[in-house]
């Protein structure tokens, strides 16, 4: 029977108070909570409330299994006492509200949603034995879960990384269906945990893309279909210092990228009580905090539910408009991207070079090599509304996309460290800390779409909802005047304004409206 | 001395037993060998002996539960010599051990709720943990299972005074069997179904009360911080949502209250800016004592009247006549 004691405790629910609803409801389920912990918490449908039961697995983690938490999602409910240190004036921060460890957090919204998470980090800093823990909150016993570890090596083949053909089908079969094969145990799981993947061998690595792609397995024609699940993996270098370089594909399924920070010796003395009492966090992970699979598939949903309010949407968007635009890469319009080149295969030196006339420090889209794709957009959202849901709100705020933005994009944008921006003063540091260089870019990012007063002087997005009240019985005099209202603005916006990456995505959506009312307008003229 | 079937649980599990003792010190640096151990020899043996007496095979998942539960409790001073209160203890005691048979079905549920539930009422203002205790005493030889006592107990907390539990102890003990609900209410009743229907019609009625139909003083809640009560000065009633809340000082506290009893529940900044005041008019037969000295605020809802005066800490509840539904 496994034992439940002090070291299982769990930080007492609410771990994170909000308002109260319009009139307080008492549930008398509560009176058997209190000190002795393993009193379940009801949800307002009768099962556990899973962003309690998220928050206190997150606690737990922190409290007990992590010894030396680093808080770096930083979160304020009033401006924090900040301190300045140090010859190259570093700023200490101590947040004035609830704030969290990236190591800790970012795998538990991983695991919620059950996307993949990478942890990188120098050995021996904890990167597996989180993982391990993730594997034990999906209620898999700790032996299983260390089992189905796949751990990379040079002469890892498919066959140790999907399963074999049984020998003596190979012998007897007439036809490919005939023979049997024999799938590995962890393809069925739903935390699936990759230990140093950047040691797998290349051949390898794209059997593997298509698990962690498309979910399922392929040997001698055979597919074996695999659930939905959680994936950690972990390196001990990202920047392609593995045995094997990470093909580009593969990376880009990642969703997060989470640092294993130091340990600090301050706290050794609880390193040593681990070591004297023979104490291990996974073996003693408490039930409550052990979801099943259903509890998972109902979190998915709850956090899908959670609002992306249209303010923090249109930063994001604006956000995003600043990374793809390259105007020397094209001539036509909408071949003016930074894909566009890096598909022609145009060096990136020469492109830059040519690229002249706008404010390189200023121009936010000079600092990346490349634009945010779709993929990274999408789970970017997803993990927003994550981070909401597990702060216990029904509403993505600004500040949660700010904080969980550079661990959706480490992988993802990629940073020109010849970008002028980096010579700034104060600014070298980001090319070696990318979450703090992405996070800057987000605030400038805002900071310029408040200098544009965006929020208030949009006409592109009072266009486009005017669009979407739909055409039904819009005249053509109203259309063409629309029209003209489109071209006018197009017009003003010629006159001696520069080309930024914003303006270029608005342009583009602007000749989207006209052409569609040009098609309306043909549609009009034809009935 | 422990019994020797204690001992050999003890002894199998020494190392582990040991590690965990050592992980709460470390979180609970002022917990000490001796208290707990004293807390083994009172409380956790007399349970394991007699789990032993009625279902010895069931003994060491109860003594293992014991060990884990009191280490929790001691540690945070909510049992033992150095409690708080004494109010687990007895727990321990007075229900524990008579319900073993119950206990040693599933130890750590009712090990831990009956604690956790006694600690709740202790610490609770104007709950009354002895009657709790008391009437789960009764409840312990009617009770088929674990399952059924506890249902049972929420409803003799609300009998003791967790005025705010009223209405979803009256749903959780729906289909309650009968002998049950009644002790648990200390009902004279004949049916539960009849007495049920009742209570949800009126939260006034119960607790021995003449509903005449006229408006009548039911309690005096509330008290002078000084004299170990909430209030730093005589409170302020305001009202949001159908709900009553009073305010004193800088602090303000959401009043829940019906026939068994009043409580206090810290009200959120949100709560307190959405509450106003009401006109401190007194409603027609309604007698106020003098001792209060001049009427300071009333909050008036569909079934209860509640009124503060200038010369006290308490806040007077008159029920009115067809009370139903919430006071909070």
């Amino acid at each position: 029977m496994a034992l439940r004691d002090l070291f299982q405790r769990l930080s007492q629910a609410p771990t994170n108070p909000h308002a109260a609803p319009a009139a307080r409801q008492f549930d008398v389920a509560d009176l058997y909570r209190g000190p002795v912990s393993g009193m379940e918490s009801p949800g307002a449908d009768g099962g556990p409330a899973l962003d309690e039961k998220l928050r206190q697995a997150y606690f737990w983690i922190v409290n007990t299994a992590i010894i030396s938490p680093h808080y770096d999602v930083e979160y304020n409910a009033e401006p924090p006492p900040s301190f300045v240190l140090g010859d190259s004036k570093s700023r200490l921060t101590l947040p004035s509200a609830q704030s969290y460890s990236s190591f800790v957090l970012l795998p538990l919204l991983t695991f919620a949603t059950r996307r993949k998470c990478l942890f990188i980090g120098g050995p021996g800093r904890g990167k597996t034995a989180s993982a391990l823990l993730m594997g034990v909150l999906g209620g898999y016993p700790v032996k299983e879960v260390r089992r189905a570890m796949l751990h990379g090596h040079p002469q890892m083949t498919i066959a140790d990384l999907l399963g074999n053909p049984l020998p003596a089908d190979l012998v007897k079969a007439q036809d490919l269906k005939d023979i049997r094969i024999a799938w590995r145990g962890w393809l069925d799981m739903r935390v699936k945990i990759i230990d140093e993947y950047n040691r797998i061998p290349t051949r390898t690595q794209s059997a593997l893309l298509t698990v962690m792609g498309d979910n399922y397995a392929e040997i001698l024609d055979h597919i074996h279909e695999c659930p939905d699940a959680a994936w950690f993996l972990t390196a001990n270098d990202d920047q392609g210092g593995g045995t094997y370089q990470v093909i580009e594909a593969l990376r880009d399924r990642i969703d997060v990228v989470v640092q294993a920070l130091a340990f600090n010796p301050r706290f050794l003395d609880d390193l040593v009580t681990r070591i004297e009492e023979k104490i291990r966090p996974e073996e003693v992970v408490p039930r409550q905090i052990i979801f099943t699979e259903s509890e998972v598939d109902r979190m998915q949903d709850e956090i899908r539910a959670v609002a992306l309010p249209p303010e923090a949407r249109r930063r994001l968007e604006f956000f995003t408009s600043q990374f793809e635009f390259c105007e020397v890469a094209g001539d036509q319009f909408e071949y003016k991207t930074k894909d566009t080149a890096r598909l022609a295969g145009v060096e990136w030196a020469a492109l830059t070079a040519r690229d002249t006339g706008r404010d390189k420090v200023k121009d936010l889209g000079c600092q990346t090599r490349n634009g945010i794709s779709v993929r990274a957009l999408m789970t970017l959202i997803h993990f927003a509304k994550a981070i909401a849901y597990f702060r216990g709100n029904p509403a993505v705020e600004l500040e949660d996309l700010r904080q969980i933005l550079p661990f959706v994009l480490f992988d993802k944008l990629t940073q020109d460290v010849d970008a002028p921006f980096f010579e700034g003063s104060g600014n070298t540091a980001f090319r070696s800390d990318r979450v703090s260089w992405l996070r800057r870019v987000f605030d400038l990012s805002c900071a310029e779409y408040d200098r544009l007063n965006l929020d208030r002087e949009d006409p592109v997005a009072r266009l486009s909802e005017e669009f979407r009240l739909g055409l039904d019985g819009v005249t053509e005099s109203e259309v063409r005047g629309r029209m003209v209202g489109i071209e006018r603005l197009i017009t003003e916006w010629s006159k001696g304004h520069k080309l930024y990456g914003h303006l270029y995505d608005d342009l583009l959506n602007l000749k989207y409206l006209h052409q569609r009312y040009t098609n309306y307008l043909r549609w009009l003229r034809t009935r | 001395m422990l019994s020797d079937a204690f001992v050999q649980v003890l002894k199998s599990g020494r190392e582990e037993f040991n590690a965990r003792f050592a992980m709460a010190k470390k979180q609970f640096p002022a917990l000490e060998g001796a208290a707990f151990s004293a807390f083994l020899g009172s409380r956790a043996d007399p349970l394991v002996r007699a789990v032993e007496g009625v279902r010895p095979g069931l003994l060491t998942e109860t003594a293992v539960g014991a060990y884990e539960a009191g280490l929790e409790l001691v540690a945070q001073r909510l049992a033992g010599p150095e409690a708080r209160h004494p109010w687990t203890d007895q727990v321990w005691e007075r229900l524990l051990v008579p319900a073993a048979a119950l206990v040693a079905e599933s130890p750590r549920l009712l090990i831990g709720a009956l604690s956790n539930g006694a600690h709740q009422l202790a610490m609770t203002p104007g709950a009354r943990p002895d009657q709790w205790l008391r009437l789960m005493e009764r409840l312990i030889p009617l009770a088929g299972n674990a399952e059924e006592l506890l249902r049972a107990g929420q409803l003799a907390a609300w009998r003791s005074g967790l005025a705010h539990y009223r209405e979803s102890a009256l749903a959780a003990a729906e289909g309650l069997e009968e002998k049950l609900a009644l002790t648990a209410l200390e009902s004279v009743e004949s049916s539960w179904p009849e007495l049920r229907r009742r209570l949800i019609q009126s939260r006034w009625e119960g607790g021995g009360v003449v509903i005449d139909g006229k408006p009548r003083l039911r309690l005096r809640t509330g008290a002078f911080r000084g004299f170990g009560g909430l209030f730093a000065e005589p409170p302020r009633l305001v009202t949001a949502n159908s709900q009553v809340f009073a305010r004193s000082g800088a602090d303000g506290w959401l009043l829940t209250a019906d026939a068994f009893g009043a409580t206090f529940h810290r009200a959120t900044p949100e709560e307190l800016s959405a509450a106003l005041p009401q006109v401190p008019r007194v409603p027609d037969g309604i007698q106020i004592p003098p001792d209060i000295g001049q009427v300071t605020s009333v909050a008036r809802l569909d079934h209860t009247v509640a009124v503060t005066g200038a010369l006290t800490h308490a806040v007077l509840l008159y029920s009115l006549p067809e009370s139903t539904g919430p006071l909070s």
